[in-house]
Parts: C-alpha cells; structure tokens; sequence
C-alpha cells in the first residue's frame, strides 16, 4: 500500500501549510502584544510582558474598551433584530401563500451583493438629518438591513426543511397559525436561528466603511475603525499597544468561532449552497 | 363566523413590512439615489446643478478612475482564481478523517471571522520594512538578501494585497467547497476504488468535475466581494503608493470625504453596476430554484 | 356527524397554469361512515381531505358539517381547522420531533388549555388503548413505523374528534405491518363510531375498510359506492380497471350486428352484446372486460370457450397468475388449478362480462397495450 502512505504523507504536509497559513498571523501578533519590543529579528532578547495590555487598558485616552463596548452592543442588538425581522419575512416566504413570492426573495437576497460604497452617499445625508451621526442608532440601523439577506436566506431555507405537514398537524390539533408557529415550527428552526445571528452579528462587527463614515469618536466607533485609527501618541506607532488591543478585540470572535464552528459553517454554505 | 380569504395576503405583508423597510430605506432608496445624484453636480456647500452625463463624461478622462477600475479588474483576476485554488486544498484537509477536525476548522475559520480591518493592520506588521515577520522570514531562508519595502513600490504593494486578501478569504471559499465536497455522494468513490482508480486519478476525474458547482458558486462570490474591496486596502496601503493600489470602492470614497457627492456617486455607479452583473451571472448559474420553497 | 360536500373546487394556480384539483365535487358522508377517498396519486384526494380539514380553502362550493356552514367562498366563509374539532393522521404521521411521545399525545389537549391531571389521564388512556403506553417518554426519531404510526393516532383520538381523517397513513409502512394496522383501524373506528374519512391509493386498502368508497380522477368523483357495488358495476373502464386485485382484461373489439342481436369479436368468439348495453356500441366498437379470477382453466361447461397459448405463469402461493395469448388478445387468468400445458382451454361465463363505451380518452393507450 504504497499510495496510501504518500496520500498520509501528502495530507500531513498539507495540513501543516493550512494550519500555519492560517495561524502564523496570528500567533505573530500574540507574541508581539506580549513583548516590550516589536522588533522580531531582536527576538531572542525580547522579554515576557504585560505591560502593553496594561496600558491601553489603563489609558482612557485610547479608548479601547470603548470601541469594544460600541462594538459589542451595536453588533448584538443589529444581530437579534436582524433575525427577528429575517424570521418574520422567512415565516412568510416559505409558509404564506402570496404572488410574486420567489422574486421578492431574489430581490432582496441580491441586495446583499451591492457594494456598500453606492449607499454612503445617502446614509450619510440621512443620518446627518436625523441628527444620527455618531450615535449607535446610525450603525445599527444599517447593520440590520445589510444583515437581513444573509439571516432571511438562512431562515428561509430551514423553515422550507420543515415539512409541512407538521403546520398542518399543528393547525388540526387545535392551533391558531400563530400558535403553530410559536410551538412548533420555531422551536425546530433554534440552529437556524443561532447561524443567522452568528453571521448577522460578524458581518455587524466587522462592517467597516460605514462605521469610518458615521462615526466620529469613541461614543459611537467601532473596533475596526478604533484599531485602523490607531495612531499611538507619539510619532513611530506602538505596534506591542496596536496588537495588545487586537488581541483583545479579537476575542469575542475567536469564542464565537470556536463554541460555534458548526453553526457558521452551516449558515455559511446554507447562504450560498442550497442542497 | 370568520371571514378568512384575504388573510395570507395581509398576514405576509404584515411579516414582511420590517423586512422591506429597513432593506428600502438602507439599502434600495439609497442605491437609487446615489443613480439619481450621479446625474448632479452635488458638491458640499455650494448649489446642487442637475449636469446629466457630465460626470460620466468626466471620468471618461479622469486618469485616475481608469487606474483604479484597472487595478479594481486586475486584483480580482489574480486573488481570486488563487484563492479558489488554495481554497480546494483547504477544503480537501478539512474533509480529510484526523484527528482534531475540529480544531483544524476552528483554526481556517478564524481569518474569516475577524474584521477585515483588523487583518490588515496585523499584516501592516508583518509587512513592516526594518522589523516585520515578512522580511524577517524571508532573510532568514535567503530568498531574499536586502529587505523588500512592501508598501513603498506598487507592485510590491499589489503583491502583498493579494496575499493579505487571500489569507483573509480562502477559508470561506474552503468551506463553500467543503459543502460541496460533502455532497458528492460516498458510493461514486467506492467504485472508483474498485475500477482501481488512484488518488490522482480520483481527484481529477471525479472529485473537480463534481465539485464545478460548488467552484462557481465560490468564485462569483468571491468575485463580487473582490470588486467591492475597501477595507483592506484602506488600511494597508491607503491606495499607494501613488495611488497604484486604489480600487474603485476607495476610489469613491476619496470623492465622498472631500465633499463631491455626484463625481462619487458616478463612481459608485458604475461599481454597483459591475456588481449587479456578477451577481445577475451568480443568481443564474448558482442552482436558485423555486422549488427552494 | 354526517358531512356534505356541495359543487367543491379547488383550483391551483402555478407557472404551469390552472390545476383543477378538485373539481365539482358533490359528496354526503353519513354519521359514523367509514368513508375511503380511492385515486391514483394527484388525483385530488388529498386536496380534498385538505378542504374538509380547513388547511386549504374552497374556490367555490361548500362544506357542512352536520347543519353547519363550514366553508364557502360565494358566502365568505371559513372556520379554521382549530374550530373544526377534526383529528387528522398523515403520511408521514407528522410527529412533533422536539416533543416525546407524552407530549406529543397531550399536545392537542394542551392546546385546549386542559388541566394537566386530565391531560395524563386521557394521553394514558388513549396510549393504553393503542398499546404504546411504554412508548410515552421515547423521541419520534426512536420509534419504528409502526409505533410513530401508533403515536399519530393516538394524537387524533386523544381529543375525542367527530370527523376522523386520515390521509394515506399506512403507506409507509412495510406489507406485513400493512394489513395488522388496517385491522386494528378498522376496530378502532368501530368502537368508537367516528365518522371516518380515509383517504388512499390502495384499491386493497379501500375494498377492506370503507363502508363505502368514492373512487376520484383528475379532481372529479368518477363512481361513489359499497366496495361490492364498485366491483359488480364500475360505471366506467377507470374504475373496472382501478377495483380488483388485479386490473380486468379489456378488450376493444369489432362489433357484427344482426337483425335481432350484436355481437364483439374476440378473434373467433362470438360474444353476445346483451341488448341493454347495445347502446355502448360506438362506430362498430365496443370494449369487453373480464376479470382475472372469472376466467377459467378447462371448464366442465362455460358459454365461452377457446383454445389458449400460455405465456409465462406467476406463483401467487394458493394461485397461479397466468399469462394467456389468443390471437392477438393476452389474457391474465387467476386460478387455482396448476397447469404446465402449452395449450390450455379456457371458458367464461356471460354473466361476468363487463361492457364499456370505446371512450377516446387517456385510458385508450392502457387498453391499446392489453390487446397487443
């Protein structure tokens, strides 16, 4: 069994490309948030150290724990209305019987394929009226709708799972249509529900272009804005702050990541590949 | 008694009124009214004039909006065939039966999962000149013997776009492929086994013909999203040096921040018409099927 | 309670145009009735038991239950399923996956808002009588077909409905399971003297259990009858076709008419045309049916008789199924009498004859292909 021994040793070279493809990064940044000096070919006389985390921790003027705060609330309040509306309209699409049903659906799911850079023009004139701009309201409200077709195809397509006799079984034992919904078919759809908000709230927390154009400081910006806008105080940027900071921002998504793996994957390829 | 007949056609309205809203208001009034502006010159702080084509006519000889739309097109050939070929690598490990699947997976995810922005600041870092991980690494197996200045040159800024973009999103079209893959279904490679057909032979003759599907759907995703780019760029090289590396996402963006909303506009245009296309190409090939319902 | 049905449609509309699913159908379901719905798949039956249950609405017609307007388009009217005390089996019997068996039974009375002692009592009572009272905390993905077929019933009858409807729900369920199940359904509905509407595409299932059987094609009720009436007199090749164990020989045949009387040919044979059915007669065409189990092997006295080539014999256990070439005529013939001759005679009676109007319809290929 020769060719089954290359084939290991194939995948075990292939493997190790992947993973340090994807983790070399990584691991990079995590070593320099946790070294005084970011100069790597100093690296052996590099010392162990909090001080950098410390620091932006410490320092209000950064304001780091207020972009992951904004952050976190805006994307967690955009990710529970976004599948809430998206369940409702799913609800709907798949159960409702109304015309032009299918190009609603494509319309809407195509709109998540528009650039983003062709609506700033207006939001910004809008929330500028609204007296909006750096409130967490301008973003949210954005991040919802831009979420809605990612969370409504996902719902969509796990309430068509459901079949649909058991609507029907509920309705005959005595439901109202509501009734069956709330009991039963929503109860079946939880793993739907969990990947849409998943998705919904890591597009909201990594959106970027909308949160630089209507934000303006700490009461209202984002992690990615704050860390793109780093510019440390003085003159060379503070590459063991920058990555500290990272670091830290990051591990939201790295919890969601790795507690949800099999959500995401499945809202993923779910959005983009309908078995 | 109950009159019931219209009920369906209420109740959906109702259910789907917050979805047409907020995907009206935030995303298709705004769409139309950037189309409506890009026939205006709207400059902020002076009168808004209704020009028809004239800011099409100006980027017709607007040097500048040619570079970008060429890198635009230009960055998206490259990234993103190599990120469908890397992408059937990841995909052929993450399907391959070791032990701490899980793990591997969580690990490919997460340069998907973190903000775009925050990826490129780390490779900021790593592409720093005097300190970075990159020309560390590549002194140190000598491919190199001076120190590149990634960021300074354009085509070495092109380069290190590319790489940066492709870390970022192999991954996602690893896990479009992954479905794919899983779909194929076992009993075509246990005959392939017992027509005595090797590994090679296997993957080319059954798993990328079956995998066609799942590659399109992968690539037009992918290219839609490469067309729209900003973020990494914004914060990598800022569209340097020189403005070799300004797709047309930033593009706009330059002509929104100085205050020429109708020159931006007609640049967003003619992006989102770019996009409209792949995906009108993306919603036709990629299997949408009433039946879906 | 007994049902009426007056002039119910259904109309669909899809890309493909208008699918008349029901069409004008005119039925009264008496009290108690065990009642089958016989059709080939997409006939309209299940649309029909849909309508009666509420889960689709009339485009015209009405629906009564005892004297109660249910449903009706023309007068705005629809009472809801929940309002319509019906208890409904389905195919895939449509178990709550999230819910044990326990709840899954206690479900409709939970609904209803009944106290939970009575809930357990009733759901224990109603397990016990099904025989699944062991079954209670199982998931419906642990059960087998038979117990989930078990666990739907006992969700129907646990509520004490006065229409029953089952639509299709034995067909998944393996051949030996089949026909326990049919028995025990049969008992059940005897007990407990539901009216009983039994939707299936089993001529087998339907002759055994319905009291009476409507037989529907194309959304249209084609003959309504006891399982006896529908195999003495099927008003039309369909349904002369679609009741028996297996389909009756038809034949298309020239007709030869003397001054008194007609007569079909079948090759040689002279077959008498009974003067009451001389009106089927259609441009000198005619089409005779006999059944399989009427036709038989050297007869000792028959008013028909012909000399046979066989073709190929079936084993059925008790009865043979033989395949029998006359002239250009094959014949199926059930019998219990073995035979290994190539050349066998066969008699038939006048009596067991079938006769039927030539109709150029669908049906003209399936009889095109018995007499090649």
């Amino acid at each position: 069994m020769k060719e089954e021994k290359l084939i290991k040793i194939l995948f075990f070279i292939a493997t190790l490309f992947v993973l340090s493809f994807c983790l070399i990064p990584f691991l990079y940044m995590l070593i320099i948030s946790f070294c005084k000096s970011w100069d790597i070919f100093s690296l052996k006389e590099i010392e162990f150290t909090f001080s950098n985390y410390i620091k932006i921790l410490k320092d209000p003027s950064l304001h780091c724990l207020d972009y992951i705060k904004n952050s976190l609330i805006i994307s967690g309040i955009s990710a529970i209305f976004s599948v809430f509306v998206a369940t409702l309209g799913a609800y709907a699409i798949s159960r409702l019987d109304f015309p032009f049903k299918f190009s609603i659906l494509l319309f809407i799911l195509a709109s998540s394929m528009f650039p983003q850079i062709s609506v700033i023009g207006f939001l910004f004139k809008l929330m500028k009226i609204l007296n909006f701009i750096n409130t967490y309201q301008a973003l949210i409200l954005p991040y919802i709708s831009w979420s809605i077709p990612i969370s409504l195809w996902i719902m969509v397509s796990y309430f068509s799972k459901i079949p649909k006799d058991l609507d029907k079984s509920a309705l005959v034992d005595g439901c109202s249509w509501f009734q069956a919904f709330l009991k039963i078919i929503l109860p079946l759809t939880k793993p739907g529900l969990v990947s849409a908000g998943l998705l919904s709230f890591l597009f909201s927390f990594n959106e970027f272009l909308f949160a630089l154009i209507l934000t303006i400081d700490y009461r209202a910006r984002t992690v990615p804005v704050g860390i793109a806008m780093f510019q440390g105080l003085h003159g060379e940027l503070p590459w063991g702050s920058i990555m500290a900071f990272t670091a830290l921002s990051l591990l939201p998504v790295i919890i969601i990541v790795t507690l949800f793996q099999k959500h995401i994957m499945q809202g993923l390829t779910r959005g983009a590949i309908k078995e | 008694m109950k009159t019931y007949y219209k009920e369906d056609l209420k109740t959906s309205f109702i259910f789907l009124l917050p979805v047409f809203i907020l995907t009206l208001f935030f995303i298709f009034i705004p769409v139309i009214a950037t189309f409506i502006n890009s026939f205006f010159k709207d400059i902020i702080f002076l009168n808004k004039r209704f020009v028809l084509f004239q800011n099409y006519f100006y980027l017709l000889s607007d040097s500048g909006f040619w570079n970008s739309l060429k890198f635009t097109i230009i960055f998206f050939i490259v990234s993103v065939p190599l990120e469908i070929f890397l992408g059937i690598i990841f995909t052929l490990v993450l399907n391959y039966e070791i032990p701490y699947k899980g793990f591997i997976r969580v690990c490919v995810l997460l340069p998907w999962a973190i903000p775009a922005a925050i990826s490129a600041r780390l490779w900021e870092l790593i592409y720093n000149y005097s300190y970075g991980l990159a020309n560390f690494l590549l002194l140190k197996i000598r491919i190199i013997n001076e120190p590149i200045n990634w960021l300074e040159t354009g085509f070495s800024a092109f380069v290190a776009l590319v790489i940066a973009d492709v870390w970022k999103t192999t991954p996602f079209v690893a896990i479009i492929l992954l479905a794919g893959l899983q779909a194929i279904p076992k009993e075509i490679y246990y005959q392939a086994v017992i027509d005595r057909a090797n590994f090679l032979q296997r993957f080319f003759k059954i798993t990328l013909p079956l995998l066609k599907p799942a590659i399109i759907i992968a690539l037009l995703f992918r290219t839609i999203d490469a067309v729209r780019i900003f973020d990494l760029i914004y914060v990598l090289t800022k569209g340097g040096p020189g403005g070799a590396t300004t797709s047309l996402s930033l593009y706009a963006y330059k002509y929104y921040i100085t205050g020429d909303f109708g020159y931006a506009s007609s640049i967003s245009v003619i992006l989102f018409i770019i996009s409209f296309i792949a995906s009108i190409i993306y919603l036709r090939v990629g299997k949408f099927r009433q039946e879906v319902l | 309670m007994n049902l009426r049905l007056i002039n119910l449609s259904k109309i669909f509309y899809s890309i493909r145009g208008k699918i008349k699913a029901v069409d004008n159908v005119n039925l009264e379901i008496q009290a108690g009735e065990f009642f089958v719905i016989l059709g080939p798949s997409g006939c309209g039956k299940s649309t029909l038991l849909n309508l009666i249950a509420g889960l689709e609405k009339p485009t015209s017609g009405e629906i009564y239950f005892g004297e109660n307007l249910i449903a009706s388009k023309e007068k705005n009217v629809f009472i809801p399923p929940k309002d319509r005390n019906i208890a409904m089996v389905f195919q895939n019997y449509a178990l709550y996956p999230h819910l044990s068996v326990f709840e899954n039974i206690a479900f409709p009375l939970k609904i209803q808002k009944m106290d939970k002692d009575k809930i357990k009592k009733e759901v224990e009572k109603v397990a016990e009588m099904l025989n699944i009272k062991d079954l209670l905390t199982a998931r419906p993905a642990e059960l087998s077909g038979g117990q989930k077929q078990r666990v739907a019933i006992a969700r129907a009858l646990v509520r004490k409905p006065s229409v029953f409807l089952l639509d299709e729900p034995l067909s998944n369920l393996d051949a030996q399971l089949r026909i326990s199940a049919r028995a025990e359904i049969k008992s059940l509905q005897e007990e407990l003297g539901i009216t009983t509407i039994y939707v299936t595409h089993d001529q087998v299932e339907a002759m055994s259990l319905g009291k009476r059987i409507a037989v529907m094609r194309d959304g249209k009720i084609e003959q309504v009858g006891t399982p006896e009436e529908l195999y003495k007199n099927p008003k039309n090749i369909f349904i002369a076709q679609f009741i028996g164990r297996i389909p009756m020989n038809l034949f298309v045949v020239d007709v030869v008419e003397d001054k008194s009387s007609a007569y079909g040919l079948i090759k040689d044979l002279k077959i008498k045309i009974p003067d009451e059915k001389r009106h089927l007669i259609k441009d000198k065409k005619i089409v005779i049916g006999i059944r399989p189990e009427d036709l038989f092997i050297n007869p000792e006295k028959a008013d028909y008789v012909f000399l046979g080539e066989t073709k190929l014999v079936e084993s059925w256990g008790r009865e043979k199924l033989i395949y029998v070439k006359f002239g250009e005529y094959n014949f199926k013939i059930l019998s219990k009498d073995e035979t290994f001759e190539k050349k066998i005679k066969i008699g038939f009676n006048q009596r067991n004859l079938y006769f039927f109007e030539n109709i150029k319809s669908r049906n003209q290929i399936r009889i095109g292909l018995t007499i090649s």
